[in-house]
């Protein structure tokens, strides 16, 4: 599938300034997006209106973002959705999880940050998380056999390597981020001090890339990383 | 306010008490007093009424002769304790050593008449007057005086006590209200000063140990910690602010300078370079909520069964790759099975704060060991470099928020790494020691140490 698809986009958040960042941040990439600065409005938009991502802010007047997810979700409406929050705290992204959210992003976040997880999202539901092999360009993932093979040669990778390269395998064509690798692959819920991604990302290109002619990961400046054949 | 002395609570049990005191007493003095004169007054009224029938030897019929020798007989045999008066119907005294208006039949206890010959200490008499035949009538009494004497003495001594009782009772319980009401007024005073901003007062204790000190105590304990929370924000508040102001200051120039630039380029350089120095800001400020949160314990309630090992192995592997990038040697030794009840996320960061430090302050190459062991019933987790390391007087400030060692602040970081891991430590009830790792005056090197105690009771 195209990860650069158009997605319909419905963000319900009240600070027009944020409102106005996340329009000016998604719709040069191409994304339809639809404010609603109101919950109880912005509820009923969700439900009903066909969308490809919801963002919602937790702070909402009329009705709260948890509670409007949580709405949704009893109401059997799937949709993905991404909070946006400015509380940090520890125990705030559970909760956003708990009611039904999909993922969390604390503000002020970078707008780079925002349009990866959207498309990641937005990914979710074609991924199919039983599929045994992962396939990108001729790198083979086994995750059964936690093998993984380039040009039909085997790569010995660490158990951190396997992890990293089996997100952005599972993400492949799409920009991962330097805090996406951390949440999901780490469990770091922390900013490190020192460069834990950045070691492994290089440790990675070492033995996937390095030989092979064509460079699988790529660097996104001022984003993230990205698996995959195109330039 | 204070409330009044008579609704105190010393002031109403002392009420209760002297009310059931009273009470009791009340049922022994009915008990003593019918008792004592109810038999005396029983063997008095049996004498007269013995009397009585010896002299109506024939019952209320006996002819008007044989009653006056019987009285005069009785006279005879005991002149001094009993007393007779036999009159007719019209009231003239017929025989007998008494004078006094005939009462109507019945018994009587009634006061001496005056003038007459009694025992000098006679002045009540108990009788009883009968009928007699024709209409004459007999009035038989002995000398009550004791029995009155007594019943006064009782019902006096009774009365004495009880004023005494409820003197003493009333004045105890006034004694206590107010001794009582003194030290409420005491901790109300104190408590109205430390609202004041005095956070240094405290309740004054009696040395008595009783329960108001032990009142006391328990809420100098709590003002002592709310003293030490309150010291703690003030010295947050200063270090966020300066810590705060560093990068914003930096920012200003920043901007100041991309207004002067031409060039586009240099523009949006400048812009990412600001962008950055905000994110510093934000991290930080991030860092101290967190640390917040932390200290706040709430977290407690999302502990879960944790299998350390792994949580260990995991993070190794990671700083294995990052210190080696980073120039330096990274081992680790960990004994596997290793079970505790805690926070993953946060078990995470304390770990990884404490290994990042060494990779930071670690010095030149630094070799890092992390180790993780059972110690007896404890678990035992060290992480040690061979860096400068810490001098030992200055151990308590590197666990301080914001005591980065370099007053300058010129290294990037937050300087909450420490601070941070001791606080999830804390949470843990596991305690964080710091120390030199060897005898070597360059590079003694630092050992952190994160003992667990007894972390899974079997």
């Amino acid at each position: 599938m195209d990860p650069k698809r158009e997605l319909r986009i419905l963000l319900i958040e009240d600070d027009p300034r944020t409102a106005e960042l996340v329009r000016a941040g998604l719709e040069p990439e191409g994304h339809v997006v639809s404010v609603a600065p109101d919950g109880r409005p912005g509820l009923l938009r969700a439900a009903g209106e066909s969308w490809d991502i919801l963002i919602v802010d937790r702070m909402l007047p009329g009705l709260d973002g948890l509670g409007l997810v949580r709405t949704l979700r009893s109401a059997g409406v799937t949709t993905p959705a991404l909070f946006l929050t400015a509380l940090g705290g520890v125990d705030d992204r559970v909760d956003g999880l708990r009611a039904g959210g999909d993922d969390y992003l604390v503000k002020p976040f970078a707008v780079a940050e925002l349009s990866a997880r959207i498309a990641a999202l937005a990914r979710r539901g074609a991924l199919k998380p039983e599929d045994a092999v992962l396939r990108v360009a001729d790198l083979e993932l086994d995750r059964l056999s936690r093998e993984v093979t380039r040009a039909g040669q085997t790569i010995p990778l660490k158990p951190r390597e396997y992890a990293v390269l089996e997100y952005l395998m599972r993400h492949a064509g799409q920009v991962v981020t330097r805090t996406m690798l951390l949440e999901d692959v780490w469990d770091f819920h922390f900013d490190p001090q020192t460069s834990v991604v950045e070691s492994h990302i290089s440790r990675l290109r070492a033995k996937i890339d390095r030989g092979f002619g064509r460079e699988l990961v790529q660097t996104i400046r001022g984003a993230g990383y990205r698996l995959g054949d195109a330039a | 306010m204070l409330p009044k002395l008579f609704q105190t609570t010393s002031v109403r049990l002392a009420a209760l008490g002297l009310g059931l005191a009273s009470a009791s007493a009340a049922v022994v003095f009915a008990v003593i007093y019918y008792g004592t004169l109810g038999t005396m007054r029983a063997t008095l009224d049996a004498d007269i009424a013995n009397e009585i029938s010896e002299i109506l030897i024939a019952g209320p019929m006996t002819p008007r002769s044989i009653v006056i020798a019987g009285v005069r007989a009785a006279l005879a045999q005991h002149p001094a304790n009993i007393f007779f008066l036999l009159d007719d119907a019209g009231g003239r005294k017929i025989a007998g050593n008494l004078r006094l208006a005939m009462p109507r039949p019945g018994w009587h206890t009634l006061a001496a008449p005056p003038g007459q010959v009694f025992a000098p200490h006679t002045h009540v008499l108990r009788g009883r007057a009968v009928p007699v035949a024709g209409g004459d009538r007999l009035f038989v009494a002995a000398d009550a005086t004791m029995l009155d004497e007594l019943n006064e003495l009782i019902r006096r001594s009774f009365m004495i006590g009880f004023g005494i009782t409820l003197a003493i009772g009333l004045a105890a319980g006034i004694g206590f209200g107010r001794r009582a009401l003194a030290r409420v007024e005491a901790v109300s005073a104190a408590s109205r000063e430390i609202m004041a901003g005095d956070f240094t007062r405290r309740i004054p204790h009696s040395g008595s140990g009783d329960e108001f000190d032990h009142l006391a105590a328990s809420i100098n304990a709590m003002l002592a910690r709310i003293e030490q929370l309150m010291a703690n924000i003030r010295a947050v508040g200063d270090e966020i602010a300066h810590d705060l102001r560093s990068p914003l200051a930096r920012l200003r120039e920043s901007l100041e300078l991309s207004l002067r630039a031409a060039d586009p380029a240099v523009m949006r350089a400048t812009m990412e370079d600001a962008i950055g120095q905000v994110d510093a800001a934000l991290g930080l400020s991030a860092a101290i909520l967190r640390l917040a949160q932390i200290e706040s314990g709430a977290r407690r309630a999302s502990f879960t069964r944790i299998d350390f090992s792994l949580l260990l192995e995991e993070i190794a592997e990671t700083y294995e790759t990052v210190a080696e990038d980073a120039g330096g040697r990274f081992t680790a030794t960990i004994e596997p099975g290793l079970i505790l009840t805690g926070d993953a996320a946060l078990l995470n960061q304390m770990v990884a704060n404490l290994i990042e430090n060494a990779i930071r302050h670690g010095g030149e190459g630094p070799a890092i060991v992390l180790a993780a062991a059972r110690v007896g019933r404890d678990i035992e987790v060290t992480v040690t470099d061979d860096g400068p390391g810490i001098s030992a007087e200055r151990h308590a400030l590197a666990l301080r928020r914001f005591g980065r060692l370099d007053a300058s602040r010129a290294t990037d970081g937050h300087g909450l790494g420490l601070p941070l891991a001791a606080a999830i430590a804390a949470l843990h009830d596991a305690t964080l020691t710091l120390s030199a790792e060897r005898d070597d005056p360059v590079r003694p090197g630092l050992r952190v140490a994160l003992r667990f105690a007894n972390p899974s009771p079997r």
